[in-house]
């Protein structure tokens, strides 16, 4: 995890790393108007994006899709109890090979909330969801599960790094 | 409204990932689809106009920037009280996701942030709230996925 950490990068860097996290110009040549942009050649751009991509500081590059505007209007996280450290690993594994599991993370348990798999899930809707979860939970043999439901969004927004200096938060 | 143009939805598909780094990555990815490359152009823009590509750039690996990140989920017994507690953690711009969900812990926000130090004043504040009852910080203590593609869907569900 310390191919490039936050010191290692340079104010250009972090310059051409505020503009990559907001819209690619949609134009012929996009890192070219980047470059004009930082003072930079074309060629500087693109070595600076496909290094990152090669090292997965880039995790992707393209397009954020809204996705129930594409048909999966059903989404749900589900937390699962595995509670022997063995399985733990095989059972994220066996989830992450999910086509329909976007997110599987391991995280630690509190009080009164024994459960340490999350999954973040997508279907059509909620039959859709609970037959996948169905299907998990057999596969996996896990049966200690819940399903927790978003019922409405708050706030999707895209980190901004190198610009949250601003922060209101008196 | 859902897109049903098949020319989109190849499209859709082929930019959601490893969109070409070269001089002009449009006219390559043309080829692929064997479009024209100013028609391409034509269509990403129209589909970025009318909402259903939300952005088009790079998604950062927030660890290899050197931020830490978690998920939070705070306890607010009287459902007329969420509002108020979406909108205190919405002002801060490290709370990048944030959900009503169906659960005795039923707002659930990812946090992104510089160091751990920030992220703990950020959920003392949030948890010192009277409206809230109970909080739990669930860093990731070991990733399986991070959203693999699957076409065509969004990817940013929360990062943490």
């Amino acid at each position: 995890m310390s191919v490039s950490g936050a010191a290692s990068l340079s104010e250009t860097d972090r310059a051409l790393i505020r503009i990559l996290q907001e819209d690619l110009p949609l134009a012929a040549e996009p890192y070219a108007e980047i470059a004009g942009r930082l003072g930079l050649t074309e060629e500087e751009v693109l070595e600076r994006v496909r290094r990152w991509c090669d090292q997965g500081v880039i995790r992707r590059f393209g397009a954020s899709v809204r996705h129930r505007r594409v048909g999966y209007k059903a989404n749900c996280m589900v937390v699962w109890r595995v509670d022997d450290p063995l399985e733990q690993r095989r059972v994220g594994q066996l989830f992450a090979g999910f086509e329909r599991v976007t997110h599987c993370y391991r995280r630690p348990v509190r009080k009164d909330w024994p459960y340490n798999l999350y999954t973040m899930i997508h279907g059509a809707d909620r039959e859709d969801l609970d037959r996948l979860v169905a299907g998990m939970s057999e596969a996996s043999g896990i049966g200690d599960y819940r399903l927790v439901f978003s019922v409405r969004e708050w706030k999707k927004t895209s980190m901004k790094y190198f610009s949250e200096g601003t922060s209101n938060d008196g | 409204m859902s897109v049903s143009d098949p020319l989109d939805n190849r499209i859709l598909a082929a930019v959601q990932s490893d969109f070409p780094v070269c001089r002009r990555p449009f006219r390559e990815l043309a080829r692929k689809l064997e479009v024209g490359e100013d028609l391409l152009l034509a269509r990403v823009r129209s589909l970025r106009e009318q909402g259903v590509i939300r952005r088009f750039g790079a998604v950062f690996d927030s660890r290899r920037l050197g931020y830490v990140s978690t998920l939070v989920a705070l306890e607010v017994p009287n459902e007329e009280d969420l509002p108020g507690v979406a909108a205190a953690v919405n002002r801060y711009p490290e709370a990048t996701h944030n959900y009503q969900r169906e659960d005795r812990f039923n707002l659930w926000f990812t946090l992104i942030a510089r160091s751990r130090e920030r992220i703990g004043e950020i959920i003392s504040r949030v948890a010192s709230l009277e409206t809230v009852a109970g909080v739990m910080d669930l860093p990731a203590e070991e990733l399986y996925k991070i959203r693999a593609s699957f076409t065509p869907l969004d990817d940013e569900t929360g990062e943490a």
